[in-house]
C-alpha cells in the first residue's frame, strides 16, 4: 500500500480524495441534490469497501439473531447510508455554517452534565462524533476535550484535525489515543481543571488499554481507560451518544452516570461492576440504533 | 431543547414560499426541509433517468433491456457528477473573469441543473408516449417555480 504513488493512495477507502470531494460537493451542490448524492456514494463505498461491509453485517449477526443474510446486508446498506449522512452533514455544519434540530433525551443529566466540576463523556462510534462535539459546545457552552484514534492516512488526519477546529470554532480540544501515557496525565489534569473529556468506548485498538466485558452475550475486550481515569481523578462518566433522528436533526441521548469508586479490593475489581454497567448502556444503545454504529472493524 | 434552523437567503423552490407568503406563513428559503431535499434528488434522478431511457433504451428489448435498465442507474450518477464537475470549473472561470461574482457556486449551479432538467422535460413532453405527461409535468412545476421566484423577488423589492 505504501508503496503505492501518493495520489493513488489518497483514493484509499479512509484516503482524503473522497473527504477533499464531500468537501467540495457541499460547497458547490445545492442541497436538494444531496439526497442523490448521499444515496449513490453510500452504494459505491457498501460495493468497495469489503472488509467494513462484512464486519457491519458480522455485527448485525450478534446483535438482531435469526435475521437472514440478505436482510443483514440491506442492513448493512442502511448503516453505510446513515455514515454518509453524518460525513455530509458534518461538512454542511463545516462549510456552510447549517443548522439543525438539537432534541435531548435524558435532559437532567445533561444538565448535571454541563454543571459538573470535571467529569467523562463516554460515548460509542455512533452517529456523529465530530459534529455531536461541536453541536454540544455551541448549545451548552462547554468546552470538550475529544480523545479520538487518529486516521491511518496522514493527509487524511490532517484533514480531519482542520475540520475539527472548524467545526468547534476552538472549543473542542483534540487529543489522540496513541498519545500514551503523555495523554493520561493530560487528561487527569483536564479533569482536575474541571473539564469535560470525551472518550470513545466501544472499541479497543492495539496500544489502549483493556479489559474483558460481554456485549449481546460475546466476551469481548472494552477499554478500560476511562474507567481508571474516574477512578483516579475522581470523576463521574457519563454515557452520551448523538444520534442522526432524520434530514438535519439529531439527539443527544445521555444516560444516568456511572460512578466509580475506589476500594480496598484491587483496582480491576473496582472498574469491573461499572464496566458491566458501561457494557449494558452500550448494548441498548447499539440495540436501538444498530444501523447508526458505525464500527468498521470486527468486535465480536 | 428544540433549536429551529435558520433561514438563508435563495430561491431553490421558490413556490411552496410563496404559498406560505399568501397564507402569511414564514417564507424565507430554509435547507432544512426534507421534503423539498428528497423531492429535488427523486425528480432529478427520475427525469433524468427517463430521458436516458427514451434516448438509449428505448428500442430494445428482452434481457438486453433489463441490463440496459440496470447499467442506466449508476450512468444517470456518473453524468450527473461529470456535469457537476463541468459546472464548477464553467462557474470558476466566468468568477475569475469577474463575471456573476455575487453569485454563490450552489446558486450558479441551481440556475445550471434547473436548465438541464428543463431541456430533458422539454424532450419528453414532445414525445408521443406515457413520457410526455411526466415531460408535461415537469415543465409546468420548473415553470411555475420560476414565475414564483420572480414574484417574489418583486415581493422583496417592495417591501
Amino acid at each position: 500500500m505504501s508503496n503505492l504513488p501518493a495520489w493513488w493512495q489518497s483514493f484509499a477507502v479512509r484516503g482524503l480524495a473522497w473527504r477533499r470531494g464531500l468537501d467540495w460537493a457541499i460547497e458547490n451542490v445545492p442541497f436538494y441534490f444531496h439526497p442523490f448524492l448521499v444515496f449513490f456514494w453510500s452504494l459505491f463505498f457498501f460495493f468497495f469497501a469489503g472488509t467494513a461491509r462484512e464486519a457491519v453485517v458480522s455485527h448485525l449477526r450478534v446483535i438482531l439473531p435469526g435475521s437472514l443474510r440478505i436482510t443483514n446486508y440491506l442492513r448493512a446498506f442502511r448503516t453505510f447510508r446513515n455514515f454518509a449522512w453524518t460525513l455530509a452533514e458534518t461538512a454542511s455544519y463545516k462549510m456552510n455554517q447549517a443548522s439543525f434540530l438539537c432534541e435531548v433525551e435524558g435532559e437532567e443529566f445533561l444538565d448535571r452534565l454541563i454543571g459538573a466540576k470535571g467529569a467523562i463523556v463516554l460515548t460509542a462510534h455512533m452517529g456523529s462524533y465530530d459534529l455531536g462535539a461541536a453541536l454540544f459546545t455551541e448549545k451548552f457552552r462547554r468546552e470538550i476535550r475529544m480523545v479520538r484514534a487518529p486516521e491511518p492516512d496522514k493527509l487524511t488526519a490532517q484533514h480531519v484535525d482542520l475540520a475539527l477546529e472548524q467545526v468547534g470554532a476552538g472549543a473542542v480540544k483534540v487529543d489522540y489515543s496513541t498519545d500514551g501515557a503523555t495523554l493520561s496525565f493530560d487528561l487527569l489534569n483536564a479533569l482536575r481543571n474541571q473539564e469535560i473529556v470525551s472518550i470513545q468506548g466501544d472499541r479497543v485498538l492495539d496500544h489502549v488499554a483493556s479489559a474483558p466485558a460481554e456485549l449481546f452475550g460475546r466476551k469481548v475486550s472494552l477499554p478500560s481507560g476511562p474507567f481508571i481515569l474516574s477512578l483516579v481523578a475522581p470523576a463521574p462518566i457519563y454515557p452520551l451518544f448523538v444520534v442522526r433522528a432524520g434530514y438535519r436533526k439529531y439527539k443527544i441521548i445521555v444516560r444516568e452516570p456511572i460512578v466509580c469508586a475506589r476500594t480496598e479490593r484491587s483496582r480491576e475489581d473496582d472498574i469491573a461492576a461499572p464496566m458491566t454497567r458501561w457494557s449494558r448502556v452500550l448494548e441498548g444503545l447499539i440495540r436501538e440504533h444498530w444501523s447508526q454504529w458505525y464500527a468498521f472493524t470486527r468486535t465480536f | 431543547m428544540k433549536n429551529e434552523p435558520e433561514s438563508s437567503a435563495g430561491f431553490y423552490f421558490a413556490l411552496p414560499r410563496l404559498f406560505n407568503l399568501w397564507r402569511g406563513r414564514p417564507h424565507q428559503v430554509s435547507e432544512a426541509c426534507v421534503f423539498e431535499a428528497y423531492m429535488g434528488s427523486v425528480g432529478i434522478f427520475g427525469v433524468t433517468y427517463l430521458f436516458a431511457w427514451v434516448l438509449f433504451a428505448g428500442k430494445i428489448s428482452g434481457w438486453r433491456m433489463i441490463f440496459a435498465a440496470a447499467l442506466l442507474i449508476p450512468a444517470v450518477w456518473v453524468f450527473w457528477l461529470l456535469v457537476l464537475y463541468i459546472n464548477a470549473l464553467f462557474i470558476n472561470f466566468l468568477h475569475g473573469k469577474g463575471l456573476f461574482r455575487q453569485i454563490t457556486n450552489r446558486d450558479a449551479q441551481n440556475i445550471y441543473i434547473g436548465v438541464i432538467l428543463t431541456a430533458f422535460a422539454l424532450h419528453l413532453s414532445i414525445l408521443h408516449g406515457w413520457e410526455r405527461w411526466i415531460g408535461i409535468f415537469c415543465l409546468s412545476g420548473l415553470g411555475a417555480n420560476f414565475l414564483a421566484m420572480i414574484m417574489l423577488v418583486m415581493t422583496r423589492k417592495r417591501s
